[in-house]
């Protein structure tokens, strides 16, 4: 019993308070690469939490413990009466699990093979389309007016890619920054950090938390883009950049897809132009440990027999 | 992973595609140009070429095979990007879409909401309203009051402008040997 609402209570905490106070601080955005482990550490482990919750509430009639009472349901699954014992509410903490282990892994199936599928296709039609950029080994130009950047991430062969217009609208600085921040991203794949958010945010659009946390990390890895940039680049340079493309590519982009996006790239200027100060060490370490405490909880809650039946 | 159908490497076979889609272009450009001029006759025939004159045309910049042509057209031709056309003995061949065509399909699908829904992309920024254009403008004329860190007047100096950076973490210039 323990165990069940151990988790469901770690699994409480982790759906509700927690992510609304990690997406309302602003500690992230000085230090994005400690916020992205957190959120991280979040998603595993509300996973764990909930699917543990539910297993442990079904097999509570058969074992007092979550393994062997697991090994106990596997027997008598294989020894063909699977209900055997369970009560209506156990039954309904198996088919919970199952539905939500189900949702989970589907979700992130289906996200990343639409996202190959896709980022083939348009690999396949960019270097169809687009000419080479000599500068930059992995760019292409896009033959279109409007401004805009932006980046097929891939293992082999990355794509990041500027249009005529961004060449036109960018002097030579700015647009080596905008690389540098393009290949950032193609260098350390942080469309794997995202895509999870992404598998999770379609699975579960109705949790508040998803959503949040789906934001947050995509404003994220942004940043983490913005400070490797600025390791090469003037700030201001790229601050610039980032202002002028987007408002270029407003003349292109559908009306339903502009608003909602002010407030993480204003977020994103002003630390360029006004960059906070740095943040105390104690803080990203102390992010870094709540990380690992949070997957190493329901991890412990699951493995360990607890001493209270 | 080096040989292929022809045994023309898969690297330079994409290449090639795009050599000869760009060819294909520019010959129907014309076509589309003297049919405008001349009356409309030949009205099935003016958006497409003929193996032949792909490989004329190409012939004049990078000598290849014909039957490389043919080849390279057929899997574009697979890949539906380009369709074929039989007249009498020969085949011709016209793209199914202009560049342009393509050009705004992929910047559609770049700043679109199609690119919300998945991890395909990641954009450099998002489009913004004019009203929220302000807010930035402005956001980006307040810092300017403290020059931080280097010169910001000196734009040759510092920086590279290749943005070729340094590599680090994943190497990839494994992309020759295959997966």
């Amino acid at each position: 019993m323990t165990t069940v609402l151990g988790l469901s209570a770690l699994a409480g905490i982790l759906a509700c308070p927690i992510p609304a106070l990690l997406a309302r601080a602003t500690w992230p955005q000085r230090a994005p690469a400690a916020g992205l482990v957190l959120w991280q550490a979040i998603g595993l482990a509300s996973g764990l939490a909930g699917i543990g919750a539910g297993l442990a509430l079904a097999v509570l009639p058969l074992h007092s413990h979550l393994l062997p009472g697991l090994d106990r349901l596997a027997s008598q699954t294989l020894a063909g009466h699977p209900l055997a014992g369970l009560g209506v509410l156990n039954v309904a903490g198996l088919v919970w699990a199952f539905a939500l282990t189900g949702r989970l892994a589907g979700g992130l199936v289906v996200a990343t093979i639409r996202t190959l599928r896709c980022r083939a296709r348009q690999r396949r039609l960019i270097d169809l389309v687009a000419r080479p950029y000599p500068p930059s080994r992995h760019a292409r130009v896009l033959d279109h007016p409007a401004a805009m950047a932006y980046c097929l991430p891939g293992l082999l062969r990355p794509r990041v890619v500027l249009t005529a217009g961004t060449l036109h609208l960018l002097d030579d600085q700015q647009i080596a920054a905008v690389l540098a921040h393009e290949n950032a991203h193609t260098r350390a794949r942080h469309d794997l950090v995202v895509l999870p958010f992404r598998a999770l945010y379609s699975a579960l659009p109705w949790v508040p938390w998803v959503a949040r946390a789906h934001q947050a990390v995509s404003m994220l890895i942004e940043m983490l883009a913005d400070d490797r940039a600025c390791r090469s680049h003037q700030r201001r340079v790229l601050a610039t950049a980032l202002v002028e493309v987007a408002i270029s590519a407003a003349g292109v982009a559908p009306a339903g897809a502009l608003s909602a996006t002010q407030g993480p790239l204003l977020a994103r200027v002003r630390r360029l132009v006004d960059p906070p100060a740095p943040l105390p060490a104690w803080l990203p370490l102390a992010a870094y440990l709540t990380a690992f405490t949070l997957i190493a909880l329901p991890t412990l809650l699951l493995v360990i027999p607890l001493a209270a039946g | 992973m080096v040989t292929h159908e022809n045994s023309v490497p898969v690297a330079r076979l994409g290449e090639l595609e795009r050599a000869v889609m760009e060819t294909l272009w520019d010959l129907t450009a014309d076509w589309d140009m003297t049919a405008a001029t001349t009356d409309q006759r030949g009205s099935a025939a003016p958006r497409t070429a003929t193996a032949r004159q792909v490989s004329d045309r190409l012939g004049a910049t990078r000598p290849l095979a014909y039957t490389t042509v043919l080849t390279v057209l057929d899997r574009l031709e697979r890949k539906r990007l380009v369709r074929r056309l039989r007249e009498r003995r020969a085949h011709r061949y016209g793209p199914i879409a202009t560049r342009e065509a393509y050009a705004a399909r992929l910047m559609l699908e770049a700043l679109g909401r199609a690119s919300d829904r998945d991890a395909a992309l990641v954009r450099f920024v998002d489009a913004v309203s004019p009203e929220e254009a302000e807010v930035l403008r402005r956001a980006l004329a307040e810092g300017s009051g403290e020059p931080q860190g280097g010169a910001p007047v000196d734009q040759e100096g510092s920086g590279e402008p290749q943005g070729g950076a340094p590599v680090g973490g994943v190497p990839p210039d494994r992309q020759e040997s295959g997966p």
